[in-house]
């Protein structure tokens, strides 16, 4: 009975943000797509993907919409900064999401299984000297046989602060369903702040559901084989971040 | 406990027939707040202390976090329940019907065999209370709490809702300051170390009654305790409202392990508030089953304040119908060279709902910390529903900060492999079960794995 606290002001702060990036914007522009396809998108717009397609998007546009039909397959590379994003996946289709940021951020990613057999992979990466990432992102598993492997890496330095925040939702009628989280923070300065919340929500039996979060710093070893070889403190730090950030 | 052949709901959902001397009326009121104090012949510091608490009850909502409290009418519930006996450490002299009960919990039994001291609780006294000669010639203190205030002036004053857990925590404990009846006083001298574990049992039997016992542990340097409890009450028509208060002491040094098993009957609300306050080199361990109640939310919390102090959480949750299990663990790392290790697992059956809600800070000073947190979850059938809420808060960067959970049901292929040996499928999914709570139920004392074993046996009956 003393929880309270989880109830996180930041949270309320970087949503009052969200709010606004949508006041400023003007009406979305719709847009049908069909067939194999590679697009650049800056406006926001809101796109239907017909059955059988096989489109490539990069996306900078602080708002989009994209749902999909029947067996398609979208990988989105999101290059931009602040982004409310919500995917809808039809049946027997596949998201792949990646998304690197070096600045500060809000993202709101939000991603409806809606056909049975969808599945969502989502890769996301960030690196910040200063200020706060916010990265949250959503999986509602609204059909049975859908699958989500949600993976989050981070490495703040100087003063930056992260807010990583995962749900994983699955309604009691969808069956067979896997959801996978996967958060490694690396905090490179002692000023730098971590804040991590991973849900899972099931309401189903028939489930594998699993999420996984680590926050720390580099490994002494590490820092002693790279300086050891003349490497100075602060390159060995880049190099694995770096290497942090691939893996 | 360890007449374990005997147990089943029945035994503890039973009203036991014994006439209560003095009974509040339903609702919360300065009156009654006096009327408890004044029983109890308390000083004016707690008199006022239960005073503040109730005008700070008054004025705080009800949280809207976690499971619905809705249904809660804090005005239905009776707030004192005075048993019509005075206290005594011979068993003879205890009267019949609360020794039934007893008997039936199989608490003499128990101390018999293996437990060092009893202090049972039924309704708001404590009625039996023994300690073994030899923890007294030692300086060891188990006393009813209520006596404690008048015994041990100095150490209670100092200690009581004061730095570990202070009135004004949340709305809970406010009622429960306001309130607060009967529990426990554990004082452990400097250096000593208590070898057997030392027992109190908690029963609520009043009709909408209220359970507001009070916890207080002071485990002076360098000595060690174990402490268990269990927790009881009949069915009525009725809700009733548990909200009790565990507060434990880790000097410098000190090793302390508090093991509860709460078996409230199902149309209880448990919401418990435990926390040790953990100094230098000090270690807490927590081991917590819940298996009754309607409601339950509690999270045992461990504030490691001194560098190097160390906490283990294992926990056990089981929701069956109508139950919501929230439950979890909290850690505040609060200096240097801190540890935290939390474990929980949860089991959720027909239609029972069990969340894992738990929180790691990490203060910025507190640098070398390691805490690692692992939740598993099992779902029996298709109408249960499994939550995980880990929050983490890190502020500073030499920390190693592990989490891990998963939610998952029996796997086909194990039920197979036995059913395919011959195993009933009933008895293969005890097995399963067994074995998924195996790790939790490894570091319970004996009598206590046993009795949680049964436990868990006689819910997942029915398949």
């Amino acid at each position: 009975m003393e929880m309270a606290e989880m109830k996180n002001s930041e949270i309320k702060t970087s949503l009052t943000r969200i709010s606004e990036i949508k006041k400023s914007e003007k009406r979305m522009s719709e847009k049908r797509i069909s067939g194999n396809k590679e697009l650049s998108i800056s406006e926001p717009v809101e796109l239907f993907l017909d059955d059988n397609s096989d489109v490539k998007l990069k996306v900078s546009s602080p708002e989009i919409t994209i749902s999909t039909g029947k067996n398609v397959k979208l990988s989105v590379d999101y290059v931009g900064q602040d982004y409310l994003g919500k995917i809808t996946i039809g049946v027997e289709s596949e998201l792949y999401w990646e998304e690197f940021s070096s600045i500060e951020k809000t993202a709101n990613l939000n991603v409806n299984l809606v056909g049975e057999n969808a599945s969502a992979k989502i890769n996301q990466r960030f690196i910040l000297d200063d200020g706060i990432v916010n990265q949250y992102t959503s999986v509602n598993h609204l059909s049975s046989s859908t699958t989500s492997e949600v993976k989050v890496k981070g490495v703040l330095r100087g003063k930056a602060k992260g807010d990583v925040k995962n749900t994983v939702n699955i309604p009691k009628n969808s069956a067979g369903c896997k959801g996978h989280q996967k958060a490694d923070i690396l905090l490179l300065s002692n000023e730098a702040k971590c804040n991590a919340l991973p849900i899972l929500e099931v309401e189903n039996e028939d489930v594998e559901c699993s999420h996984g979060v680590s926050i720390g710093k580099v490994r002494e070893e590490e820092l002693y084989y790279l300086q050891s070889r003349g490497i100075p403190l602060e390159k060995a730090e880049e190099i694995i971040a770096e290497g942090f950030l691939k893996r | 406990m360890t007449n374990i052949d005997s147990i089943n709901r029945e035994m503890f959902d039973k009203v036991d027939q014994h006439e209560s001397r003095i009974v509040s009326e339903p609702g919360i009121s300065e009156e009654v707040v006096r009327l408890i104090s004044s029983t109890k012949n308390e000083p004016d510091w707690m008199l006022n202390k239960r005073l503040r608490g109730l005008n700070l009850f008054q004025q705080t909502a009800t949280p809207d976090w976690g499971p619905s409290l809705s249904k809660l009418n804090f005005d239905e519930i009776i707030y004192f329940v005075d048993p019509n006996t005075k206290e005594t450490n011979n068993w003879d002299e205890v009267p019949e019907e609360i020794k039934n009960t007893f008997d039936r919990l199989g608490i003499p039994e128990a101390e018999k065999k293996a437990l060092a001291g009893v202090g049972a609780q039924y309704d708001s006294s404590v009625v039996y209370h023994n300690i073994e000669k030899t923890l007294k010639d030692k300086g060891v203190i188990f006393e009813n709490m209520d006596f404690a205030v008048q015994k041990y002036p100095e150490l209670v004053k100092k200690y009581f809702m004061s730095t570990c857990i202070p009135i004004h925590d949340h709305k809970l404990i406010m009622l429960h300051a306001a309130v607060w009846s009967g529990g426990t006083f554990i004082y452990v001298p400097k250096g000593v170390k208590v070898d057997l574990p030392l027992q109190a049992y908690f029963r609520m039997n009043q009709l909408s009654g209220g359970q507001f016992e009070h916890t207080l542990i002071v485990v002076d340097e360098g000595a060690e305790l174990h402490y268990i409890e269990g927790c009881s009450s009949p069915r009525y028509s009725k809700d009733s409202l548990h909200a009790g208060c565990v507060e434990i002491h880790v000097l410098p040094g000190a090793k302390m392990t508090y093991s509860s098993i709460e078996n409230w009957s199902k149309n209880v609300y448990n919401l418990n508030t435990k926390r040790a306050l953990v100094y230098k080199e000090g270690s807490m361990r927590w081991l917590n089953g819940n298996m009754g109640s309607q409601v339950t939310m509690l999270y045992p919390c461990s504030m490691l304040i001194g560098e190097g102090a160390h906490s283990e959480s294992i926990g056990i949750a089981f929701a069956g119908k109508d139950q919501d299990q929230d439950t979890g663990s909290k850690v505040i790392h609060a200096a240097p060279n801190t540890s935290s290790i939390i474990k929980a697992k949860s089991i959720s059956k027909d239609g029972g709902i069990s969340s894992y809600r738990g929180l790691v800070f990490v203060t910025k000073n507190a640098i070398n910390t390691k805490s690692n947190v692992q939740c598993d979850a099992l779902l029996l059938d298709d109408k249960s529903v499994s939550k995980t809420y880990p929050t983490m808060k890190i502020n500073n960067n030499d920390v190693r900060v592990e989490h891990e959970a998963t939610v998952s049901k029996i796997a086909e292929e194990q039920l197979y492999y036995l059913t395919s040996r011959g195993i009933g499928q009933e008895q293969a999914i005890k097995l399963i079960v067994a074995g998924f709570v195996d790790p939790v139920i490894k570091a319970l004392p004996l009598e206590y794995a046993v009795e949680l074993n049964k436990l868990i046996e006689l819910e997942i009956e029915g398949f």
